[in-house]
């Protein structure tokens, strides 16, 4: 339950800020806002005007009714630090919170990226894993899948950059870290004054991301490697390129991979 | 067998259903185009490529003019979207919520204008009936305009390189001019 505790702290620190993001921005969801609700609805609009989710829509997917729905997830997000996992009421909590990320989440697909997908699976996993007097083989389950799932986002993220022409021949952090997007003024003006740090990052990236699955299985003191290496990465993406949900979602998952990998070992051993 | 023993298998099942239809769709293929049209009803299957295989390495930029009934046209007007971010923003960065949703409106744009290539021609005239059209559309209509009594509004998306100016700016698209209320 320690575990869960500390992927959630670690996640909930990262669902909160985004949601005061969103809250400081909600005019993206006004009326002439790039994600305007009423445009969106274009996509999701049922046929039956009359149905339940017609009503909830007009109320809730608004700009004024999305201000609310981030502003109880903050407070939703508060409470979980103080009701406990395993109980009702952390449960329903729980739940709220999932309910309150998946309402959001609905509304469009723009804007959203890889730490709302991580942040997800994150919570409908304790949903699923902290049911109210659940079994050990549950609560195993959900760290493992989550374990999993961290491990599986790398690898899929190395290879299909290993698969990339542009990674291979060392340009693709050049290209990303030039934009004003996801890139720094500074750090373009060393990667050009510097090209062997272009092929040093590239396939550093490359390679270790591929290998990150190798930290479920490997002794500690070689698996905690990965860990510092994922934990450097995401902590640069933040100040470089500006993702500091990553780091939160991701770090998340860190707690799992060391349960998954002490017990592998102590299952072997 | 007990309700909390068939919960617990049904859970574990669904992880490992959930596990395998993540790999299948980290891949384009039938399989994957399959599962995300027929059975992430949810939008729960992540995509993990990020940055891949293709990397992120133009900046995307919204501008706008105006024309008015004496064909007057204004100058081009840049939405501030790509703004320069703050120190600050490892920790708190609400600006990039537009930037990204700039760039999934673009590839967008740009996946449905080579889909429409192919499969009729001259079919670009209906790009305007596309959601991420309107969404632009919708965006840049009630801005300010810089000319007297404007009656049409004409975007332009255009990508640039960045910092270094590898390759000069170009546009991705032009619109035609849309009637102003």
């Amino acid at each position: 339950m320690e575990t869960y505790q500390l992927i959630y702290a670690i996640m909930g620190m990262g669902i909160f800020i985004a949601a005061t993001e969103y809250v400081v921005k909600i005019q993206i969801f006004s009326k002439n806002g790039m994600l305007s609700c009423e445009l969106q609805q274009v996509n999701w609009r049922s046929k039956n005007s009359r149905s339940l989710l017609q009503k909830l829509s007009a109320i809730i997917f608004n700009e004024q009714g999305l201000k609310y729905v981030f502003i109880i997830r903050c407070i939703n997000i508060l409470l979980l630090f103080i009701f406990p996992f395993g109980t009702l009421a952390g449960w329903v909590l729980l739940y709220a919170l999932g309910l309150n990320i998946y309402i959001s989440s609905t509304i469009t697909h723009y804007g959203s990226d890889g730490s709302d997908q991580m942040s997800m699976l994150i919570i409908i996993t304790l949903i699923l894993c902290l049911i109210p007097k659940g079994n050990s083989l549950l609560v195993n389950a959900g760290v493992w899948f989550i374990a999993l799932q961290s491990c599986l986002s790398y690898a899929a993220a190395g290879i299909s950059k290993l698969a990339s022409a542009e990674w291979r021949s060392s340009k693709a952090i050049r290209s990303i870290f030039s934009t004003r997007t996801y890139g720094s003024e500074q750090v373009a003006l060393s990667l050009k004054k510097y090209p062997f740090l272009n092929v040093f990052l590239c396939w550093n990236v490359m390679i270790t991301e591929t290998l990150f699955p190798l930290c479920l299985i490997l002794p500690m003191h070689f698996a905690i490697i990965f860990l510092i290496w994922g934990f450097t990465f995401h902590l640069l993406s933040a100040i470089i390129m500006g993702l500091n949900a990553f780091f939160w979602a991701f770090m998340a998952t860190y707690p799992a991979i060391i349960y998954v990998n002490l017990q592998i070992h102590h299952s072997i051993f | 067998m007990t309700l909390q023993s068939i919960y617990t298998l049904s859970v574990i099942g669904f992880f490992s259903i959930w596990f395998v239809c993540t790999v299948i769709c980290q891949f384009k293929g039938k399989s994957a185009i399959f599962l995300r049209r027929y059975v992430d009803l949810l939008n729960i299957i992540p995509l993990w490529t990020f940055f891949a295989p293709q990397p992120g390495k133009s900046d995307y930029h919204l501008l706008y003019r105006d024309k008015n009934t004496d064909e007057i046209i204004g100058e081009w007007t840049e939405l501030e979207i790509s703004v320069e971010r703050n120190w600050f923003n490892f920790i708190w960065n609400p600006q990039k919520r537009k930037k990204k949703i700039l760039a999934d409106i673009v590839q967008s744009l740009v996946a449905i204008i080579a889909r429409y290539q192919k499969e009729k021609e001259d079919a670009r005239k209906f790009l305007m009936y596309t959601l991420p059209y309107v969404m632009i559309l919708n965006t840049i209509i009630q801005e300010d305009s810089k000319i007297k009594e404007p009656f049409y509004r004409q975007f332009m998306l255009a990508e640039s390189s960045g910092y270094l100016e590898d390759r000069a700016p170009s546009f991705i698209l032009v619109s035609k001019f849309h009637q102003l209320n």
